[in-house]
């Protein structure tokens, strides 16, 4: 038990990184909102003008198509990430020869910065001379999917290329998880007859519920984030058929000059975001507990 | 429960991080000290010529912001020759250059500024584009300035608010149709076309040669003005040219014939097969490599392109240059033509930092300063500069055609920002099949009451 008077001395010590929090992160959050209620272009002067952005923005569609957009996004890149990395995970704790190397070559992906990859993908995607365009054209299929350049697709497309480059993150998550499950556990589990999936689906998924936690939260951060690979690869088109939450406030403030509009977007999208959160946390954690 | 109740703060503060880092705050000392900067800036910035100019009286840093632009492999003009060569004839005055991308540079500045801390020397657009930092005086009044004169005054006009002008033009650029004159030629097209039948005609040629006519990055939105304002050149400002001043007073508007009819001629290349397939999976450098590579015979690009357009690619061809003809035989063929950035200097630089930046402007504007000759040696736009000639016979034979021809400036210079940005968006809508010719319009003008209001 920490005395009383040492407790509120190292309490002091939190003043600096707590101001430091308050002044950088939370009071620019706050600010925003009132940004939010004005028409601030970004210089001059503004007006107050209520609720008229949020309005406008619920009226012109636009707060609806971009959060639809980044649903789309994030249930890809949560759902797709985890199958991809769980997947990976299991071949690479299985009993491999250059087990090891198999492991650093699925995580280079993850080394790469996110300019990079994108630039190595527009070129993947790129019709007529993109790596997959080669491979159809390899197998005498002339008509190669344009992914970017197709509204429904390009959305995707650019998940795809997130779930790439997190692979190996995520990979590394679920074999760290899989490595803590002992092996008496799964011997014991053949003792009672499981088969290799059955072991998969009924003892090591379950005792992994942690573990997948930690990796929905993190697609779900990264599904919400998604800016920077519709920045790279689609602009947010065609037409605004990629654009997400991020991307159409960014487009709205940096590109447009709305700061308000962009900080009324910004705060319905914080609402959401939290709420989303709130929720999946919530499942996550009795799941966890279920199992 | 305690537990729970902190997990939950925790990812509220986090989501609200998050949302912070997209959209900075402003500071409110705007005013105060674009008041005080007024009051400091009320000297000339006129001199002589560079060789009787003195160094300032104490070392001083002055912060320079460019955009990005292609590297090579020679010395940049801005982060390696302008801070040596000023600094090796002003020994205390020291330049800091930064450059960031299009988007974030404009941002950057813009916010430099609202927080009163604007850079002393940039580089910025033209007409509305410059307006809101004019009229905020967050840039100095550079009528004064003794070498104004040099400048081509037209391109200077772009840069006059209330009959003061505020940046000295760095040069011009036009938006242009590149072209392969191999493939042309082999199409019985010894010259360029100067109407749109005649246009229509070329493609339709070059389509049935077994060509793909005209290349187009459309995944990069942005390449889409390219055309779109070439074709309004003819469409749109022959008839009219004052047709941007009237959208703010309500005379015309974006969703007049002659703005449906442009959209509706550009739509016209790609729904015929002019236009290459799958553009919209394209990147402009993409499309660029398949004009080099002569896999189409023209690419709608500018001037500005002239060194990835130069390039050599996998096949060998003489290259050419025209506007798209939106006009009917026997009307007028309108050219364009926009001014490429100009030199800012801040309003908010104290009296030192200004007396830095007027040597420096004085400097590299003086013909006989070792500066003045770099500029020229290495900027990539067109220099209107009293005396000086570009020095690209290609850039040169397309200027002259300029005396044939009405021209008129880039349509977007007088829109507020965001409005061409929607006109793209649109349009690859209507590439895809989603949207007709009257969408983008309307999106337009929605956009411009939008943001003009």
């Amino acid at each position: 038990m920490i005395d009383k008077r040492i407790r509120n001395v190292l309490l002091v010590f939190i003043i600096p990184a707590l101001a430091f929090y308050v002044i950088f992160w939370i009071s620019p959050v706050l600010m925003s909102f009132y940004y939010g209620l004005t028409n601030w272009r970004g210089l001059g002067t503004y007006d107050f003008i209520g609720l008229t952005n949020y309005e406008n923005l619920i009226k012109q569609g636009t707060l609806f198509d971009s959060m639809g957009n980044t649903i789309k996004y994030t249930l890809f890149v949560v759902i797709w990430g985890n199958v991809q990395a769980l997947a990976l995970a299991l071949i690479l704790n299985m009993k491999l020869r250059a087990r090891g190397v198999f492991r650093t070559i699925f995580y280079i992906p993850a080394l790469f910065s996110t300019i990079v990859v994108a630039f190595l993908w527009s070129y993947v995607y790129a019709p007529r001379f993109g790596m997959i365009s080669e491979i159809f054209s390899m197998l005498g299929i002339s008509d190669a999917p344009n992914l970017l350049g197709n509204r429904a697709t390009s959305l995707f497309a650019a998940a795809f290329v997130e779930t790439w480059k997190t692979s190996g993150t995520m990979t590394i998550i679920y074999l760290a998880g899989l490595q803590n499950i002992s092996d008496e556990v799964i011997e014991s589990a053949k003792i009672d007859g499981c088969t290799g999936w059955q072991a998969i689906r009924y003892v090591k998924i379950p005792m992994l519920s942690n573990t997948i936690t930690v990796n929905v939260m993190l697609g779900l951060i990264g599904g919400f984030k998604s800016f920077d690979y519709i920045f790279a690869l689609t602009s947010g088109g065609p037409g605004d058929s990629s654009s997400t939450l991020m991307y159409t406030i960014y487009k709205m403030a940096f590109v447009e000059m709305q700061y308000g509009k962009a900080e009324a977007l910004a705060a319905m999208a914080f609402v959401f975001i939290l709420v989303v959160s709130i929720v999946v946390l919530t499942i996550m954690k009795r799941k966890e507990l279920e199992a | 429960m305690k537990k729970k109740l902190i997990s939950l703060l925790m990812t509220a503060a986090m989501v609200g991080s998050m949302m912070s880092g997209i959209v900075a705050s402003a500071s409110e000392e705007t005013e105060a000290a674009t008041e005080a900067a007024s009051e400091a800036a009320g000297e000339s910035t006129g001199g002589g010529t560079s060789d009787s100019l003195e160094d300032v009286s104490e070392p001083v840093t002055l912060s320079l912001m460019v955009t990005t632009r292609p590297s090579t492999d020679a010395k940049d003009f801005y982060l390696d020759l302008l801070p040596e060569l000023v600094h090796e004839r002003f020994p205390n005055i020291t330049i800091e250059v930064e450059q960031l991308p299009t988007d974030q540079y404009k941002q950057t500045v813009r916010l430099r500024f609202a927080s009163g801390e604007g850079p002393d020397l940039f580089t910025w657009w033209a007409q509305k584009q410059a307006e809101d930092l004019v009229m905020a005086e967050y840039v100095r009044d550079l009528s004064d300035f003794s070498l104004l004169d040099k400048f081509d005054s037209t391109i200077t006009e772009a840069y006059t608010f209330d009959g003061k002008v505020y940046g000295l033009p760095l040069g011009t650029s036009f938006l242009t149709t590149w072209y392969n004159k191999d493939m042309f030629a082999e199409v019985g097209y010894d010259t360029y076309p100067t109407n749109w039948d005649e246009f229509i005609d070329v493609c339709q040629k070059l389509k049935d040669a077994g060509y793909t006519p005209i290349t187009c990055g459309d995944n990069s939105s942005f390449v889409i003005q390219f055309a779109m304002y070439q074709i309004g050149a003819s469409e749109i400002y022959a008839e009219n040219p004052d047709f941007d001043d009237q959208l703010y007073t309500g005379e015309t508007s974006f969703t007049d014939q002659c703005w449906v009819d442009t959209v509706t001629k550009l739509q016209y290349l790609y729904d015929n097969g002019y236009v290459v397939e799958d553009s919209l999976g394209l990147s402009q450098d993409q499309s660029r490599q398949l004009f080099i590579d002569g896999e189409a015979a023209m690419i709608f690009d500018g001037s500005f392109g002239y060194t990835q357009l130069m390039n050599q690619g996998a096949a060998d061809f003489e290259r050419g240059m025209f506007c798209v003809p939106s006009n009917a035989e026997g009307e007028d063929f309108v050219w364009n033509w926009t001014s490429a950035n100009a030199l800012f200097t801040s309003n908010l630089s104290d009296d030192l930092h200004q007396q830095a930046c007027d040597l420096v402007m004085q400097y590299w504007f003086d013909e006989a300063s070792p500066l003045f000759e770099a500029w020229v040696e290495n900027t990539t736009d067109i220099i209107a500069f009293e005396g000086v000639s570009d020095s690209r016979d290609m850039i040169n034979e397309y200027l002259e055609r300029y005396q044939d021809y009405q021209s008129v400036e880039n349509l977007n210079n007088a829109w507020p920002e965001g409005v061409s940005d929607e006109m793209c968006s649109r349009f690859q809508e209507v590439i895809t099949g989603d949207a007709t010719p009257e969408d983008v319009c309307q999106a337009m003008q929605d956009k411009f009451e939008e943001l003009a209001g």
